[in-house]
């Protein structure tokens, strides 16, 4: 798994529609992180790293491309 | 490859079996998904005259066609039944993240008909749907059941669930089905429906691909309304209390000023719908002592406190539903404003708001925070609950009951500790509960009272907290509706805002300046935009929608683009009003062939100025709501008298493999 890539999230891009979290088989991605704007939004974050498989269906949902396997 | 599945799954209760069903693409083509398939399924498979709450009513959850396409603002389920509250149509929907869920699951829509013998939860992962017990369960609210549920059904993903709180169990005729703790699918009685099938819960596990025609262009369309949406902002300081100030220079001036729709946009991002909480008071748009009293009832000293700043210091996150940019909910923090009994909550709607505010001149935001959760645990409709209490409220001031009817609660006007009781002993079926736990219609029936001035509602459903006698368009769709009483489906506001004469070619353009008194008398311009509205609100809740897109206006919102990005079928907007056009008049035949008289559906006269009201920005206003009705059935191409849709349209619009020929044209 070391060599695995995860998805790294772009918050300039981000719009924190959920469709990243709604689409992770595994719930990996979920809504959490509020210090990205003055709206208190809940953004993406990648809950467990370890549980990612690296699939990338995340990535290929995100309208915005806010979102990159590395 | 064309955003929707292709088949539906079918789960009867009574013998505990599945079918999968097979749904061919003229059905999608003729009728989209979401609602549409749900009336389609229902007006094929339901035997007439089936009881509401008995085991032939099939109750349906049904995601949106472009849900999981990539495009935004179109994660909204349906939930489609025959309506035990209208014995019509019944129909509710909500976002959260269901709607994804259910065609993860590999279906488009989930249908139940039959009833269990004792309580069941339908599970789908992807291995397939299995019934379990859900006998624990029964009688947990409904945030305490999706908790239960996440440690009795083991899972890699998310769960993604729909349970019904108690008050569905005790099939109250205003409950609804909720879905990611508390966001609730409302309108209809359709929490009672499930109830009588002992269904508590739908739950979903799935990770099945939803694939589209053209994921690039759809992608174009949601980067270029993400653009507009982001930029969409009002300045960070603008405080809330300058709202009522707004309110008040709308109504200053009899013309039209139509406004780019990414204003509501920007209000929805800074507070959600909670900016219609003051603004909308002296615009007299938000209902005051059950729709007879004015804001001289209930002045700026008493509704100052529904600020929605107020509301947001509770606030400690926004709460998107699935494929949502705009972020209109909240999650509050309620730990010390309900004592210690709740920790968080949904933010409470501007619905929930006047429901329990301005309605009942209730003017302690506190104890709205309170119901407000109440209700969503409870399963229970604000917007009904509230007209509800409004109405024993006014039976006790004109002594019509007494304490001995109530069991001792005093009902006078904002008494709060006592609404929150009522609001217990109604979602428990206890106490004088039993009289309004299925809604003023009911309530008024069970109580005996000759009361027809004075309970509000159509056709049995209760209006939502817009006033007709502001927007008289609104009022058609009250009446009109063939789930009647709701805000949703349009009003002359929202045409203004959706600029649907941008693309499509017959709707009215409506102009700076015009007079807003037109909108009272039944005229051709009336006609075609309540037809607009009509037909344009299928098309969303077809798609999985959300009002709050719509409102933003389709020159940002592209959904008639987008839906031919998903499907590839590149139809034109006209096209697609046809198709709504269509799925309005399924919903009317089905009306039709269940016994119901379109005309019986017209809202408490009270609502179209009969008698008009003596103050406030309201004074003296008043509409003719049959010419009203008369002008929209015209224009939808029903009987002007009757509103059963002509033969000449049904044949016109064609209806694939239904038997129209039930309808009753006598």
């Amino acid at each position: 798994m070391a060599n695995t890539k995860k998805p790294i999230i772009d918050y300039t891009l981000c719009m924190a529609c959920g469709i990243c979290t709604g689409e992770c088989p595994l719930s990996c991605i979920i809504l959490r992180k509020t210090d990205i704007d003055h709206h208190q939004k809940a953004y993406p974050v990648l809950d467990d790293y370890y549980l990612c498989n690296g699939c990338s269906r995340c990535a290929k949902s995100c309208p915005l491309n806010a979102i990159c396997m590395s | 490859m064309k955003g929707y599945l292709g088949k539906i799954l079918f789960v009867n209760l009574t013998d505990s079996s599945c079918e999968e069903i097979k749904i061919p693409d003229e059905i999608y083509e003729n009728f989209l998904s979401g609602v549409g398939l749900g009336a389609y399924v229902l007006y094929k498979y339901m035997p007439k005259h089936s009881d509401p709450l008995g085991p032939d009513n099939i109750l349906g959850f049904v995601s949106g066609l472009l849900t999981g396409t990539g495009s935004f603002m179109t994660g909204r389920w349906l939930v489609v039944c025959k309506s035990p509250l209208t014995k019509g149509f019944g129909d509710a929907n909500c976002g959260g993240t269901l709607s994804p869920a259910i065609k993860q699951s590999g279906y488009d829509g989930i249908f139940f008909t039959g009833k269990s013998q004792k309580p069941v939860m339908l599970f789908i992962d992807n291995k397939g749907p299995q019934l379990l017990d859900a006998s624990e369960i029964w009688g947990s609210d409904t945030v305490n059941t999706e908790e239960k549920i996440n440690t009795m059904v083991p899972h890699k993903k998310r769960l993604t669930i729909a349970t019904i709180g108690v008050s569905g169990e005790n099939q109250s005729l205003i409950s609804g089905i909720s879905n990611d703790s508390g966001r609730m699918a409302a309108r209809s009685g359709v929490g009672a429906v499930m109830g009588s099938k002992n269904l508590k819960a739908l739950v979903l596990c799935g990770s099945k691909a939803i694939k589209s025609q053209n994921p690039e262009a759809t992608k174009i369309l949601s980067q270029d309304y993400a653009k507009k949406v982001k930029a969409a902002n009002l300045p960070s300081i603008t405080p809330g209390s300058i709202l009522p100030l707004i309110g008040k220079s709308m109504v200053v001036s009899n013309k039209t000023i139509p406004v780019d729709g990414l204003v509501s946009t920007a209000l929805m991002k800074k507070w959600g719908t909670g900016f219609g909480n003051t603004m909308n008071m002296p615009m007299g748009d938000a209902p005051v002592k059950n729709w007879k009293g004015t804001i001289k009832d209930f002045p700026f000293s008493s509704y100052r406190q529904m600020n929605p700043d107020y509301v947001q210091k509770y606030e400690t996150q926004k709460y998107h539903c699935y494929s949502c940019i705009i972020g209109c909910g909240g999650v509050c923090d309620i730990n010390t404003l309900t004592k210690g009994r709740f920790e968080k909550n949904h933010k409470p709607e501007y619905e929930t708001v006047a429901a329990f505010g301005s309605l009942l001149l209730n003017k302690d935001l506190s104890t709205i925070f309170l119901i407000n959760e109440l209700l969503n645990r409870g399963g229970m409709d604000s917007i009904s609950a509230g007209n509800t209490i409004a109405f024993a409220m006014v039976c006790y001031e004109k002594g019509l009951i007494t304490k001995d009817t109530t069991g001792g609660l005093d009902l006078s006007w904002g008494n709060s500790e006592i609404i929150i009781t009522l609001v217990e002993q109604m979602i428990a079926g206890k106490g004088f509960g039993t009289i309004l736990q299925h809604g003023v219609k009911k309530a008024s029936e069970l109580l005996g009272i000759e009361s027809s001035s004075f309970a509000i509602h159509a056709g049995g459903q209760e209006p939502g907290m817009h006033d007709p006698r502001l927007d008289p368009i609104l009022g058609i769709h009250y009446s009109c509706d063939p789930t009647p009483g709701r805000h949703t489906v349009g009003a002359g506001s929202y045409y203004t805002y959706m600029h649907l004469w941008d693309c499509v070619t017959w709707a009215p353009k409506v102009k700076f300046g015009e007079n807003k008194n037109d909108d009272y008398h039944a005229s051709e311009t009336v006609g075609l935009k309540s037809l607009a509205n009509a037909c344009f609100k299928q098309v969303l809740d077809g798609s999985g929608g959300c009002l709050f897109a719509m409102l933003s206006g389709i020159n940002h919102f592209k959904i008639f683009d987008y839906l031919n990005a998903a499907t590839g079928w590149n139809k034109t907007p006209d096209e697609y009003m046809h198709i709504g056009l269509r799925m309005q008049t399924l919903r009317q035949c089905f009306n039709i062939r269940e016994g119901i008289h379109p005309r019986d559906f017209k809202i408490n006269a009270r609502l179209s100025g009969t008698p008009p009201l003596k103050s406030g920005n309201l004074k003296n206003k008043s509409f003719d709501m049959d010419a009203m009705m008369s002008i929209h059935y015209q224009f939808m191409g029903w009987d002007i008298k009757t509103g059963i849709p002509t033969q000449n349209l049904i044949d016109n619009l064609g209806f694939c493999d239904l038997e129209m020929e039930d309808i009753n044209h006598g």
